[in-house]
């Protein structure tokens, strides 16, 4: 596990300013949860740390690795963060079983079966 | 224990921050090129771009370009110091303003806005009604009369012009008798050939694309909004009038809209009905200068036909508006109260039966009997026979044409159809499956919307005129020498197989773009963003994912395309060579030589070939083509 630091995080979509300087430290072994009324940016923010967004400004870090660099337009993979994500539609494959759904993952890193 | 989580979400930076890199320009530009070129979707859309110029926008300035420049066959005309090539407005002038502009533009645009005109309003209507009886009411035979009213669909246009003209022509213009005539009814000229003839036969065509649109749409509408009207006390009439039709308003506008171009471009149908009596659309006009070598008059032609084309979508796209957004509202509706028709439940059984009987079986079965006539127009059984089936050559019957099933060309032409219409068929599928992906996914960015409106430049071009661009554009090479190598830009293509293929797909591309981005747009963009996060790369995803949940979208999409292709006559007759034929290429030529019995022969082979892989595409595939058609 790791520590995750969000620093100063701006996004926008379009003109709209969704995430606005957002710093957020989530410490090792934390459970956090982020409540608010719809809109306020839960989604986003999750987004921005899966990097499935990119955030217009701001640096991100997984402890000592840094993993968002808006300024120098770096963005690591989403596959390489090494976090995982639950969507809101949960987001699983209907034309797979659960044991292909659950086995994906494992398969595209190429896990040995036993 | 929340007091005791270190969680900080404030405007300042937290203090035990890991320090980042000191700022480096250089990984800055470097990280926007890798960013650049390892998103597939980059990638995708300038591929799209620069293949979609080369196609589309390139040919198409081309021709531009042609009519205002000056042809060696009209330098003499002009007299004087003029130069093949030169910059001229000589075309526009002689198509706009001359003495011979009526006859050649004027009174072809006037036909041709009748025609298109009465057929939107005949055929969308009947559509729309008919689409609303299947879908909405307790109907009988429902089954039955859904094959039914899409089989026109399968049949080319032209062919049921053939079977108009056999039911309703007379010795005074057909030269031969038709069958109302056998029986001794004598038809008048007005109803056998002209303006009602074509749209009448337009109408029973066309009404299929506005049935499947509409039908869609209805199916797509929730029952529930329906019932909450209801709820409220509102009658059916009511209901239907404010709930259901402002919902369908959008697809029966993009059936307006399909319909008007369609047969504003039209050229298989005026010229069986029109040319005899001398009533020129505006398609057949264009057909007949660029066969009188009059390229640069014909590109004029096809231009203003363009321009009428771009003004009607705008004009619709403005009616449209923001309404467009709630056609797919509710998606699939449950289930949904189906109305009672009540006592007039057989009356419109009776007329619907009706309708099918004349408008889809009566065509079919008129060509399939004047296939086993010996001789045009004696219908009696004395006249029966099977030599344009399997018939040995006979030097009395048509100079020796032998049966098709005889005729070794007719065994070349058909081979020949089914490779161009599976080899393009398949491209322009998979190709509108990716455009579909950057449609879907690139909506609110520019890019997207640049290929959008690129696929969509060569619906606004009719048929003929875009066969004539790529006659233009690829009938010689050209090539530029670049640091001394000879680079060959455009090689010339016309009479290759490749030409027919390449001019099939890119007419094509708006509806395989617009199958694909249906078909796209159900695949959620979070399956794929979780296949992400999983560590799955773009091949990946696309193999694992989106494709497997696209299958049947991508059948309907082949399908539609599939049955189109194979019937298509006047996109390619402009750019045929004996060597390329097609299937109804040779209808059409036997039919224009006066074989009607051959031509029926093959167009029925036509039919039945369409009809086995849409049931088995239906069958298997679970397909259908409203999918593919999707708004």
């Amino acid at each position: 596990m790791s520590r995750i630091v969000l620093s100063e995080i701006n996004k926008y979509y379009g003109s709209n300013h969704v995430l606005k300087n957002l710093n957020l430290v989530v410490e090792d072994g934390d459970f956090m949860t982020l409540l608010g009324p719809s809109g306020c940016g839960k989604t986003t923010t999750l987004r921005v740390i899966a990097g499935l967004e990119k955030p217009q400004t701001g640096n991100i870090f997984m402890d000592e690795r840094e993993v968002v660099n808006a300024k120098e337009r770096f963005y690591e993979d989403p596959a390489k963060r090494g976090l995982n994500l639950v969507f809101q539609s949960y987001a699983l494959w209907p034309h797979m079983t659960v044991f292909d759904n659950v086995a994906f993952g494992l398969k595209v890193e190429k896990v040995p079966k036993a | 224990m929340v007091s005791e989580m270190q969680v900080q979400v404030s405007a300042q930076p937290p203090s035990n921050l890991p320090q980042s890199r000191p700022y480096s320009r250089w990984r800055k530009y470097k990280n926007i090129v890798r960013n650049a070129i390892s998103n597939p979707y980059n990638l995708m859309v300038l591929a799209a771009i620069v293949l979609l110029t080369y196609f589309i926008a390139v040919p198409l300035m081309e021709m531009i370009r042609t009519t205002f420049s000056l042809a060696k066959a009209d330098v003499r005309r002009l007299g004087g110091d003029a130069q093949v090539g030169q910059f001229t407005l000589y075309y526009w002038k002689q198509i706009l303003t001359s003495s011979i502009a009526k006859k050649m533009l004027y009174q072809p645009l006037f036909n041709s806005f009748l025609i298109a005109v009465s057929t939107s309003a005949i055929g969308v209507s009947l559509g729309a009604i008919i689409a609303w009886l299947l879908v909405r009411t307790d109907l009988p035979f429902k089954r039955f009369f859904s094959l039914a009213v899409i089989m026109p669909y399968m049949l080319p246009s032209w062919c049921k012009s053939m079977a108009w003209i056999t039911v309703f022509k007379n010795e005074r213009i057909g030269g031969t008798q038709g069958f109302l005539n056998y029986l001794g009814i004598q038809t008048p000229d007005w109803l056998a050939y002209g303006p009602v003839a074509i749209v009448a036969v337009l109408c029973i065509h066309y009404y299929a694309y506005a049935y499947l649109l509409v039908s869609a749409a209805l199916r797509s509408v929730n029952s529930e909004l329906e019932e909450m009207g209801e709820i409220l006390g509102a009658s059916k009439p009511l209901i239907l009038k404010s709930i259901t039709f402002p919902l369908v308003l959008p697809a029966i506008l993009s059936s307006v809209i399909l319909t008007f171009s369609k047969s504003m471009g039209t050229f298989g149908v005026p010229s069986f009905l029109g040319l005899k009596v001398n009533y020129y659309t505006i398609s057949t006009m264009l057909h007949s200068t660029i066969k009188n070598q009059q390229t640069n008059l014909g590109f004029t032609i096809s231009l203003i036909l363009i321009v009428i084309a771009s003004i009607n979508i705008f004009i619709n796209q403005k009616l449209i508006g923001t309404r467009k957004s709630y056609a797919t509202i509710g998606g699939k509706g449950g289930h949904s109260a189906l109305l009672q028709l009540g006592k007039w439940k057989v009356p419109i059984t009776v007329l619907l039966l009706l309708f099918i009987v004349f408008a889809v079986f009566l065509p079919l079965v008129i060509l399939l009997y004047q296939t086993f006539m010996l001789r045009v127009g004696d219908y009696g059984l004395s006249n029966f026979t099977l030599h344009y089936w399997i018939g040995k050559s006979d030097p009395m019957i048509y100079d020796g044409l032998p049966g098709i099933f005889n005729n070794v060309k007719f065994w070349h032409y058909v081979r020949n159809t089914l490779k161009l219409v599976i080899v393009t068929s398949l491209i322009a599928t998979i190709c509108g499956q990716l455009l579909g992906y950057i449609n879907s996914r690139g909506r609110h960015l520019r890019s997207g919307r640049l290929v959008e409106q690129l696929v969509f430049i060569p619906y606004l071009i009719p048929s003929i005129a875009f066969g004539a661009m790529y006659l233009s554009m690829f009938a010689s090479s050209t090539t530029v020498d670049i640091l001394g190598y000879r680079i060959t830009l455009i090689p010339a293509l016309y009479g290759t197989f490749t030409v027919l293929v390449l001019v099939s797909i890119v007419k094509h591309l708006p509806f395989a773009s617009r199958a694909g981005t249906a078909n796209m747009i159900q695949i959620s963009v979070e399956l794929e963003e979780a296949a992400q996060i999983a560590g799955a790369g773009f091949p990946t995803r696309f193999a694992k994912i989106i494709f497997p949940l696209s299958k049947n979208g991508f059948m309907s999409g082949f399908m539609l395309i599939f049955i189109s292709i194979m019937k298509e006559l006047d996109l390619i007759v402009i750019l045929m060579t004996p060597d390329q034929t097609t299937l109804p290429y040779m209808a059409y030529t036997y039919s224009a030589e006066g074989v009607t019995q051959l031509s029926n022969c093959v167009a029925i082979v036509m039919f039945l070939i369409v009809f086995l892989v849409y049931w088995v595409a239906n069958k298997f595939f679970n397909a259908n083509i409203a999918g593919g058609l999707g708004g």
